[in-house]
């Protein structure tokens, strides 16, 4: 594949915001593929990566909000963030729907996040030409 | 030709190790977050790293190295704009 072809870019992340390297080198190369005019389809949010997507992460002042920083390049770029909603719901990571259903007291899915399934990471990998995993 | 990513130290797990047993000919090695102190300190694995760093095939991660104050012995030390090419040169990654 020639380097001055755009490639679709899949992201999988599996590392927490707060306790792992791994979310935020996804986070780092995926600005690095879209600075060299490549495409991210979408980036799905898997096991402990879920917790990238909760509103209420509240790091301080002079550290990096990693959930932030994702909603911000996600609406910037136009793609999808898609979270686990099996792995959500383990670690509370509910969306108003869902906390409609299990008659919980708030949610707290950050926008543009959605809750999907592992169809959706299928479909991912299957439309574009790289996945990577974080 | 598959690009294999290792995040974690030689010194807490066995990835690198484990990976390096299930090399193919052409693969390509990447090491970033905390597996990057594995081209710094004295391992029994340096040999096998060595060989690779002299087929061209073993990467490191810029700024893992040096958020960690290590030098690189050996193997080629890449930015985030390499990984990028590095992932579009080898067709599939394995996550270590």
């Amino acid at each position: 594949m020639s380097d001055h072809q755009v490639v679709k870019f899949s992201i999988l992340v599996t590392g927490s915001p707060a306790s792992h390297q791994s979310a935020s080198t996804a986070y780092q190369f995926c600005c690095a593929l879209l600075e060299a005019g490549h495409q991210v389809s979408g980036v799905f949010f898997y096991l402990d990566g879920v917790l990238n997507a909760s509103n209420l992460v509240s790091p301080a002042t002079d550290e990096v909000n990693l959930p932030e920083l994702w909603s911000t390049l996600a609406l910037q770029h136009q793609f999808p963030l898609e979270v686990c909603v099996a792995a959500s719901l383990r670690r509370g990571i509910v969306n108003e729907q869902e906390a409609e259903h299990l008659a919980l007291s708030s949610y707290n899915l950050k926008s543009p996040f959605v809750l999907s399934g592992l169809g959706q990471l299928a479909e991912l990998s299957a439309n574009c030409d790289r996945l990577m995993q974080f | 030709m598959i690009l294999h990513t290792i995040k974690s130290s030689p010194l807490s797990t066995f990835s690198l190790q484990d990976c390096l047993k299930h090399l193919s000919e052409h693969d390509c090695v990447l090491l970033m977050n905390d597996a990057v102190i594995a081209v710094s300190a004295s391992l029994e694995l340096q040999p096998t790293l060595l060989q690779l760093h002299e087929s061209k095939r073993l990467f490191i991660l810029q700024d893992d190295l040096q958020a960690r104050g290590l030098h690189a012995d050996f193997g080629q030390i890449i930015d985030y704009a390499g990984f990028v090419d590095l992932t579009i040169k080898c067709q599939s990654q394995l996550a270590w």
